[in-house]
């Protein structure tokens, strides 16, 4: 961004910056920060930048990798807000050698698998009483 | 930060800003930004900053994305909202 301002009387146009010498030598550099617009949710936590209102630290939590495993029928995973390195969140692995199609009743499809187990039918002679399974 | 400065032969200790009057009223603040850490990735993209060295610069830290193949989903790189 840029001002215009008034030193000694004298305008200057479109001023982003001031340059004064230090009193050690060299140059110190103050800048109109007016025209950023970073916010402290939008910056990591820990680290710190000049916004339009001047010094702010970051608030957007750092969680690192972000994993998980289900392993029940409700179970889930909650990826928190913040920033991440990524991760997976995958069923655990007892939930996957389980989940075969022998398993699974034929006609049902779980999570891509389809099942291929039949219900055995049962019958009964009504004279001899003899069952009859096929 | 702040900055030990001269101006018009005296000498100024831990300068933090300079205020200037402006041509239509009011004040200008110009900050010394040396102290700022974040760097672009660091700071959400499209969100502006000035960087330690002076330069507005553009965050460019993206939005997480996540894909499921088979029964895992993958999340990448970023900041997720929060699922």
């Amino acid at each position: 961004m840029a001002q215009n301002v008034i030193i000694n009387g004298v305008t200057y146009q479109n001023v982003p910056e001031v340059d004064i010498p230090k009193a050690g030598g060299g140059t110190a550099k103050f800048y109109d920060t007016v025209g950023a617009d970073v916010t402290s949710a939008d910056l990591l936590t820990g680290k710190t930048a000049y916004g339009s209102s001047g010094s702010i630290s970051g608030s957007m939590a750092n969680n690192g990798s972000t994993s998980g495993t289900i392993s029940t029928k409700a179970g889930t995973v909650t990826i928190p807000a913040g920033y991440t390195t990524g991760g997976t969140v995958s069923l655990s692995s007892s939930a996957v050698s389980d989940l075969i199609s022998g398993n699974l009743l034929s006609g049902k499809t779980v999570l891509g698998v389809a099942g291929s187990l039949t219900v055995p039918t049962i019958s009964q002679d009504a004279t001899t009483k003899i069952l009859s399974i096929s | 930060m702040a900055q030990n400065i001269t101006l018009m032969g005296a000498s100024y200790s831990d300068v933090p800003a300079v205020e200037l009057p402006k041509t239509g009223g009011g004040v200008a603040t110009f900050t010394d930004v040396t102290d700022t850490t974040a760097t672009a990735s660091n700071v959400a993209r499209g969100k502006v900053f000035y960087a330690s060295d002076g330069t507005l610069t553009l965050g460019t830290a993206v939005r997480a994305t996540a894909t499921v193949t088979g029964t895992t989903l993958y999340l990448t790189d970023g900041f997720p909202i929060g699922v």
